[in-house]
């Protein structure tokens, strides 16, 4: 009588092989899906670099050139419209009538490089540029905003100052679009080695768990980046929330980065 | 008439020449001097010894408002008027703070600057009227009370003047790391941090300054 082993024998081998087969199928799977979500977020973060670069550079393009031209042309203006004789009152006008559209092209492209890169988070660094953001962002708003923002001295490096500063617009942005918040607060504080954000709203809140799993709803995106811009830096990023409960976003990144 | 002598700091080109035709027009203005970069405007100022410095904010070299910082600094300044196409009150407060005379948005150049450039004193400084005096004086006012409370140490952290303590006092970095629970290399990180900010380069250097700071009495 043929043992088990000698009936069964060969399929179980082959299934063992099989089976083993597989798994170093799908550990090279693995493998690959590690490497290629690795090759994306370098990617996302070149990606986020290189907007941030061309923002910054229409920004400097718009106030150095038209910017500065315009007001140019209406020094020139203002010198001729002295230079016209006292009969020469409708050309007069013409030339104030000139003056105010300069003064409100100048306004809106004001308006066009603070939204693209406030000139504030260059010259003066990342706590006044959140002060200036938050004054302007409850001006439009409604919703009253504190910001707490310590100096750093030296200044953070660029990239840290920039996702900061976008992390702080994102939350700010769910908060007036989403939450229905009638205050708001950011905090930057230096934590040890490391620099601490915390952007909270009393608005209505949100199941964070049901937002994360649809990339694709209107919060879901919002968190996506300011999750990807954190991690970007080396930093980590957490968000509390709950229906009624408001929304609390806490970031935190090294001040230097291993390695370099 | 007395005479005002003029250094122009801006790097347009084109502004320039407008401020250049503007100033001539005033017969007491006189225009001794044009530059286009921030840290050579410092440099000008110590060599043309101007009355007045006329300055742009987004400068190369050096912005203006780190440029009117060391103007302000150096013996018998000139007043400096900030022109700058900025509006927001960031820039006009940090301005004012760095020893600014003046205020004037670019494009009221036409009808501002020469009153500015005239009238212009650190004490009560000239702004353009589009402005909100009293906003900007109150948050000149916060600014200074920031600096007030921890005016003491400066330009330290809080956690740097804990450790520059302990470090004074003659402990090792073993011991103050788990005094203030943290990595030993974190420890040698504030003291690096302490040394680079304070500009000191050896051990003594660093107990003479907490000595001297009352942060640690003289005899220990």
């Amino acid at each position: 009588m043929p043992s088990a082993a000698a009936v069964h024998g060969p399929s179980a081998i082959a299934d063992v092989a099989r089976a083993f087969h597989e798994l170093v199928q799908k550990a090279s799977l693995i493998r690959e899906l590690e490497s290629s979500s690795r090759r994306l977020a370098a990617l996302s973060a070149r990606v986020t670099q290189a907007q941030e670069e061309d923002r910054a550079r229409i920004a400097r393009e718009l106030h150095d050139g038209l910017g500065q031209a315009l007001t140019a042309v209406k020094m020139d203006l203002s010198a001729a419209g002295r230079q016209l004789g006292p009969e020469a009152t409708a050309t007069r006008r013409r030339v104030v009538d000139a003056r105010k559209l300069i003064d409100e092209s100048l306004e809106e492209l004001r308006r066009l490089v603070f939204d693209l890169r406030p000139p504030a988070l260059d010259t003066l660094g990342l706590a006044a540029a959140l002060e200036a953001y938050g004054r302007e962002w409850q001006e439009r708003t409604g919703v009253t905003v504190t910001v707490e923002a310590e100096r750093f001295e030296p200044r953070l490096p660029f990239e840290v100052e920039t996702a900061l500063y976008r992390i702080c617009q994102e939350a700010l942005a769910n908060a007036a679009k989403h939450a229905q918040a009638s205050r708001a607060t950011i905090r930057v504080a230096r934590e040890e080695d490391r620099v601490g954000v915390v952007v909270e709203d009393d608005g209505v809140g949100f199941d964070v768990a049901a937002s994360t799993e649809s990339e694709n709803g209107p919060v879901g995106v919002g968190l996506l980046s300011m999750e990807r811009r954190a991690a970007d830096l080396g930093g980590v990023f957490h968000i509390e929330s709950a229906p009624g409960r408001g929304t609390t976003v806490r970031v935190s990144v090294p001040l230097h980065r291993e390695g370099q | 008439m007395e005479r005002i002598t003029i250094l122009v700091a801006d790097d347009h080109t084109i502004v320039r020449q407008g401020l250049r035709a503007l100033l001539a027009a005033e017969s007491e203005l006189e225009v001794i001097g044009e530059v286009g970069d921030g840290r050579v405007a410092v440099e000008a100022v110590k060599e043309l010894h101007p009355e007045v410095v006329i300055m742009d904010i987004a400068l190369p070299g050096l912005n203006g408002i780190d440029a009117a910082r060391q103007i302000a600094s150096l013996s018998d300044p000139p007043r400096v008027i900030m022109l700058s196409m900025y509006t927001d009150l960031e820039h006009v407060v940090h301005s004012l703070r760095a020893g600014a005379s003046g205020y004037v948005r670019k494009e009221d150049a036409d009808v501002e600057l020469v009153a500015a450039v005239r009238t212009g004193r650190p004490e009560s400084p000239f702004l353009s009227p589009s402005f909100d005096r009293r906003l900007i004086e109150e948050h000149l006012r916060k600014a200074e009370a920031r600096v007030g409370q921890r005016e003491e140490y400066e330009p330290l952290t809080p956690r740097e003047r804990e450790v520059l303590q302990l470090v004074a006092e003659g402990r090792p970095n073993k011991q103050i790391a788990a005094m203030l629970e943290i990595a030993v290399r974190t420890v040698e990180a504030h003291r690096a941090s302490i040394m680079r900010k304070l500009n000191l380069t050896s051990q003594a250097g660093l107990v003479r300054y907490a000595v001297r700071k009352g942060i640690v009495p003289p005899d220990e």
